[in-house]
């Protein structure tokens, strides 16, 4: 169609199209001299257009064009200015962020109303992102302080940072005026900078840096030739363990060793941290589990009975599982009587090496994956094999479990999500170029990591690939951890690699 | 089936089934708390030609399923775009019918139809230049265009898909 009047001679067909703009359409076809027609006018009303037609016609291109501007100007209305708030705000959350900053540049008004909070807030909740509670809470808390540390004319924005009552530094930034000049949390903000975090990950800008030993003097490669196999962290800590039979705890903030654990006999193959219960969990290839003491830094419990390298371990509420190269995977209680057998279950059925494990504690729910190509899924409670998934044409080398999707990685080079309930194959996930020797996921992304040197970053929703994360050595992954904000993986050349997501980026609330 | 009877703001009476009334949730809740009702429901926010035109809406959408949306859901329906071809040919009316519409929707607490008409407002914006969005509400530009270049740098972030 058409913008331009002066292009049409026929001025029947330019009202034509008028009344077809005006009803939303662009296709002429049907709506011929609708509006022109329209029965519901009275005759007196049909004089007067043609009255109007008539005066139209005795009128230069460049007075219809004038009358077509002054037409537009009463068939088309800013909604804005119709609707209560309420409705506008519906309808901007029909729209996506790239739409909605546009709009902000249409008038004063569209930016007020763009500047919303609970219309970013509503925009956050429908990404499914996730907000911390407490610092939120604490947030609430520290403006309420501020509101009532000014009296109400003197209350002033603050151009600057607060501390929040749990030690949380506030900014200026992160917070809006409402009429009242109360403050809020401004969900602009927020939402601006989580959509950049995940702008960082789809397009894989990071930051990268090591985590270092330190080293002697004439002992500068002293762990250089060891494989680091598994990698675990919280919010201050990374733990590691590595073929030189230790785990070595980091400081994660400052990349430094702090400490190393010696028990094992053996290489320490897998682990799991839980310092809230003062807990880590080792297995190692001396086919024993060591429970630590994360406090006392040493061992409290040693679990026998494998009688191969233990390969995958997991703790979870009253239960440890494990499993091993001896084709089996064991549940074990966490706290036993003396002289009580901690082992619970055997659990028997795979025709090769178990290479993972995963619990589901509220389901109750084992995921177990193994070199015989096959997922297996046991009730805990029980020890019995609910279900056999036939999911790879090569060993299953890592996995992880959920309570509704199962995705495993294999050396067949794809990694693989299923439907746990249904057993039913959802995507599968090609790129590497080697097996795949670890993975994570969330309901965002999958994070893959393999014998061919990469970290792949794959949306878990479509399976697009994001991004492809390499170190200098190409050095293969052996284990990796990741978050909203970072991955860190450790590879076969010692190395354990921390690549940010969240650089410059204000993360706060999430 | 038993009839019920409203009233336009310009005093004209309309007749529908029960459930076709029913789709509104305004109208839902009256006749549950009164039961039976002979004399007509008067609706003063709506006009006679809009209110014809919602009502075509609920005779259409009679037998749909009304989701009792949690929160949850709700965020979720508003963020699927497509409309289904029946509503799309429906809610092709003149700008001002639209308004009316979702306005209409909105007083007489009909979910679905008010979502369907918000939608398409939103479509008349998804990936318009801004000229042209200002173009089809009739939005006056009370930026300078330095306060505009600024505002538009502001949200470069947004850009990136």
């Amino acid at each position: 169609m058409s913008d331009d009047p002066k292009t049409n001679s026929n001025k029947h067909q330019f009202l034509n199209e008028l009344a077809d703009k005006a009803s939303g359409q662009n296709n002429l076809s049907n709506k011929k001299n609708n509006l022109l027609r329209n029965a519901s006018l009275s005759p007196s009303e049909s004089n007067k257009i043609d009255t109007i037609k008539h005066t139209l016609s005795e009128l230069p291109r460049e007075g219809i064009l004038f009358v077509y501007r002054y037409i537009e100007t009463l068939l088309f209305k800013d909604f804005t200015d119709f609707f209560p708030e309420e409705i506008v705000l519906r309808i901007f959350t029909c729209l996506d962020q790239n739409d909605l900053c546009k709009c902000k540049t249409l008038s004063k008004r569209w930016k007020r109303l763009l500047e919303d909070p609970s219309l970013w807030k509503t925009l956050y909740q429908q990404k499914g992102w996730h907000l911390n509670p407490e610092v939120s809470q604490e947030f609430q808390e520290c403006m309420r302080m501020k509101t009532y540390s000014f009296s109400e004319e003197g209350f002033i924005r603050i151009d600057q940072h607060f501390l929040g009552p749990n030690g949380t530094i506030f900014h200026d930034q992160q917070c809006v005026y409402d009429s009242q000049n109360r403050p809020l949390l401004n969900w602009a903000h927020i939402y601006k900078e989580r959509a950049r975090l995940e702008s960082n990950w789809r397009h894989g800008n990071f930051v990268l840096y090591q985590l270092q030993a330190p080293t002697r003097l004439g002992r500068l490669s002293r762990i250089s030739t060891d494989s680091v196999y598994c990698v675990q962290y919280d919010d201050d800590y990374v733990v590691s363990g590595s073929k030189d039979r230790l785990i070595s705890v980091w400081d994660i903030h400052t990349g430094a060793l702090l400490y190393t654990l010696h028990g094992h006999l053996g290489s320490v193959l897998c682990l799991q941290i839980d310092r809230h219960r003062d807990l880590i969990v080792s297995g190692s290839s001396d086919t024993s589990i060591l429970v630590w003491s994360w406090q006392r830094r040493c061992p409290i419990k040693s679990l026998t009975g494998h009688t191969d390298n233990v390969l995958g371990v997991i703790v979870s509420g009253k239960y440890i599982v494990s499993c091993s190269r001896d084709h089996t995977a064991r549940v074990w209680k966490l706290d036993t009587l003396p002289g009580e057998n901690p082992c619970i279950h055997v659990l028997r059925g795979h025709l090769a090496s178990v290479n993972s494990v995963q619990y589901d504690e509220a389901s109750g729910v084992i995921v177990t994956a193994s070199g015989d190509r096959t997922l297996r899924l046991w009730d805990i409670y029980s020890g019995q094999c609910l279900k056999v998934i036939y999911a790879h044409q090569r060993g299953i080398a890592c996995s992880q479990y959920n309570g509704k999707y199962i995705v495993s990685g294999s050396s067949d080079t794809t990694v693989r999500i299923f439907e746990a309930a249904s057993g039913k194959l959802l995507r599968i996930l090609q790129g590497h170029e080697d097996l795949i020797r670890t993975l994570q996921f969330d309901n965002e992304k999958v994070v893959s990591g393999g014998y061919d040197g990469t970290i792949r970053v794959w949306n878990f929703e479509t399976g697009e690939l994001y991004c492809v994360l390499q170190n200098d050595r190409r050095s293969r992954v052996f284990g990796l951890q990741c978050d909203h904000r970072r991955i860190i993986a450790c590879t076969h050349n010692s190395e354990i690699f921390v690549w940010r997501f969240d650089y410059g980026i204000d993360c706060t609330f999430f | 089936m038993s009839k019920i009877k409203l009233i336009s703001s310009d005093n004209e009476e309309f007749t529908v089934d029960r459930p076709v009334a029913e789709k509104s949730m305004l109208i839902n809740n009256m006749l549950e708390d009164v039961g039976e009702l002979n004399v007509p429901i008067p609706l003063p926010n709506v006009s006679s030609n809009v209110l014809r035109k919602v009502l075509e809406w609920c005779e259409h959408h009679k037998n749909d399923l009304y989701s009792n949306t949690d929160e949850e859901s709700d965020i979720r329906l508003k963020k699927s775009t497509d409309i289904d071809e029946w509503d799309k040919k429906f809610m092709s009316v003149d700008q001002e019918m639209l308004f009316e519409i979702i306005l209409a929707s909105n007083y007489l607490d009909i979910k679905p139809l008010l979502d369907t008409g918000c939608k398409t407002v939103a479509n008349m914006i998804r990936g318009k230049s801004p000229e042209d969005i200002r173009k089809t509400f009739n939005i006056p530009n009370d930026f300078t265009p330095e306060e505009e270049e600024q505002i538009r740098k502001e949200n470069e972030w947004a850009e990136d898909r």
